[in-house]
């Protein structure tokens, strides 16, 4: 393997999850809170803490577990595991917002139990490796689900409402309200994907280019 | 043998599908004509910009995928016509100009273009503005109002019949006028005989399937005699709910549309009866008082569904014994086989928690289908796993 594919390779590694091969924009997972829940930045930001506090603790108790259970079974001990660390999630969002973000999240913040990116990474990675490799990999499949969520968000919030954060944007004289319904979250992350997809596609064509030149100058 | 794949619509009536595309637009030039003497010349600015947007978009579209403009590829003209139709006269052009954009950018060209649409683009550009500017797409003017062609209208907006039959009122016009046109609504929409003698012609030169519209309105007409909105005869409120919106035009132009519609003649007549229902469960519980629209978009997605049931029903029947005798056997075998597998599908679950072997199995089979999901099969995953 030429060097170039090999460092692309190396750096790909390191960021699995968060840039390449993002959870949401490459695979499509946890589809539903990114489409309802991404009305506002603090609709998103709430989730996303909300989806750390489960998330994380449910990947280091299924990285202690291993396959020691059957595979039917190991699903329905990951979210009762989530379940026990949801409490938690919801004190803090409790806490921390005012209760209309609570109202405007609905089923979506307990649906973090249920979350498709725990059984993805618990059984693609939790169970084969150690507890603290198992937390990284899942705090980096997090941060791919939660940059998207609140980008999304930041779009929708400023084309739906002409704000951000709750602060009214001068420049947006005619928000479109559309835009912050259900439906458009549908159409926005299918756009996004195909750009993601699209540029995936040449940053391994550009990482293919630039080891045929290295080939040529060797020769 | 070899075999020929084309792209739907696959028309037999004529060798060229640009006639069919043309019959239309012909047959909605005279809406144009009546929403003219109606409405002034604001109906004609409308409509051109929503056709011009329409076919910009779509050229737009064709050169960055990269293929030619097809010579009698009339289809984006259709689509802007019948969004212009399904609005009405004062709506503000910005309205008009995100309708035809949504339509060409996100519901057509995206899914594969001409032919291969999963989606009515017309429908999904109008319910895209009615869910982003209700207040502007819903704001319908009387008639003989003279509208500026320029300029936002918004004092003289009155209700439309659909409107008045939503919050159980009885719509005072008198029947030639609701007929005719002379009540206020969508620009192609009001003027019943003039959609059904368009119906007639497009019918009779075979652009449209019959199937599709009769099963349409013979439906709507039947559920508007049971649920009756009216505090008046029953025989009033199919008349109303027939005249009222854009339901007589959604059955002829928007629901025929023949790449969205189902293949089968006998797929087509459920398909139009759908419809119809979704259409007055939108009128009934919906938040507008129009559904038709969304109606369509949601039956768009069983086409296919219908067209595959439907093909075994009959076709997988088929005996020497004849057409009738057929499709009765195929019912009954349809329906046989759907208790059957209910009936498996129970016994299934009962096995599940009481026969330890089965229970093995299908952990065998639940393991396996988790690593096929969850395994490197994707593109990108070659580079670095």
């Amino acid at each position: 393997m030429t060097k170039a594919k090999e460092r692309y390779k190396r750096f790909s590694k390191a960021v699995d999850g968060f840039i390449i091969n993002n959870p949401v924009l490459s695979r499509g997972l946890g589809l539903a809170s990114i489409v309802v829940a991404s009305g506002t930045l603090k609709n998103a930001v709430a989730l996303s803490l909300a989806f750390f506090i489960v998330v994380i603790p449910t990947l280091f108790f299924a990285s202690l577990m291993k396959d020691r259970l059957q595979s039917w079974i190991r699903a329905f001990i990951y979210a009762f595991v989530a379940s026990i660390f949801y409490p938690l999630a919801y004190l803090a969002v409790s806490r921390l917002f005012t209760s209309q973000i609570r109202i405007d999240l609905g089923i979506y913040l307990p649906l973090t139990i249920l979350n498709t990116i725990i059984i993805y990474r618990a059984e693609r990675c939790a169970i084969k490796s150690k507890p603290h490799i198992a937390i990284w990999d899942g705090f980096l499949h997090g941060f791919g689900y939660v940059f998207t969520l609140c980008g999304i968000a930041v779009i929708r919030e400023i084309v739906g409402r002409g704000t951000v954060w709750g602060y009214t944007l001068s420049f947006v004289t005619r928000p479109i309200s559309g835009v912050s319904l259900p439906f458009f979250g549908f159409i926005l992350l299918g756009v996004l994907s195909a750009l993601y997809h699209k540029a995936a596609a040449m940053t391994r064509k550009f990482v293919d280019k630039l080891d045929r030149e290295k080939v040529g100058e060797d020769l | 043998m070899h075999l020929q794949r084309h792209k739907p619509p696959h028309i037999r009536s004529s060798d060229n599908f640009g006639i069919v595309l043309l019959d239309v637009i012909v047959a909605i030039i005279p809406l144009f004509v009546m929403a003219v003497f109606y409405y002034g010349i604001r109906v004609l600015m409308v409509g051109l910009v929503s056709v011009a947007t329409c076919v910009i978009c779509d050229i737009v579209c064709i050169k960055i995928r990269k293929m030619r403009i097809r010579k009698n590829d009339y289809s984006a003209i259709i689509t802007g016509l019948i969004i212009a139709c399904l609005l009405p006269a004062a709506v503000p052009y910005y309205v008009v100009v995100a309708a035809g954009a949504f339509a060409i950018l996100i519901a057509k060209h995206p899914f594969g273009g001409f032919g291969l649409n999963p989606f009515n683009p017309s429908a999904a550009g109008v319910a895209f503005v009615s869910l982003c500017w209700p207040a502007r797409a819903y704001a319908y003017t009387a008639p003989f109002e003279k509208l500026p062609v320029f300029g936002y209208i918004w004092a003289k907006t009155v209700e439309d019949t659909a409107t008045s039959l939503k919050f159980g009122g009885l719509p005072t016009h008198d029947i030639l006028d609701l007929l005719r046109g002379n009540v206020a609504g969508p620009i192609g929409t009001t003027s019943v005989l003039v959609i059904l003698a368009c119906a007639i012609f497009l019918i009779v030169r075979k652009s449209i399937a019959w199937q599709v519209t009769v099963s349409f309105v013979g439906v709507s007409a039947l559920i508007a005699f049971i649920f009756s909105r009216v505090a008046a005869e029953r025989s009033a409120s199919v008349l109303y709910e027939l005249c009222s919106g854009s339901l007589m035009f959604g059955a002829v132009f928007v629901a025929t549309e023949p790449v969205t519609s189902p293949r089968l003649k006998s797929s087509k007549l459920i398909y139009g009866a759908l419809c119809a229902m979704l259409t007055f469960i939108f009128r009934h519980k919906g938040a507008y008082a129009q559904g038709l629209v969304f109606a369509v978009l949601i039956t768009n997605t069983f086409s296919t569904i219908i067209d595959k049931k439907i093909y075994r029903i009959i076709y997988l029947n088929r005996t020497e014994k004849g057409w009738f005798k057929a499709r009765v056997i195929g019912i009954i075998r349809f329906l046989l086989i759907s208790i059957k597998n209910i009936i498996y599908s129970v016994i299934a679950v009962f096995r599940f928690f009481t026969v330890p072997s089965f229970r093995r199995q299908i952990n065998a089979n639940s393991a396996k289908i988790i690593d096929m999901g969850i395994s490197d099969s994707g593109e990108e995953d070659d580079m670095y796993d």
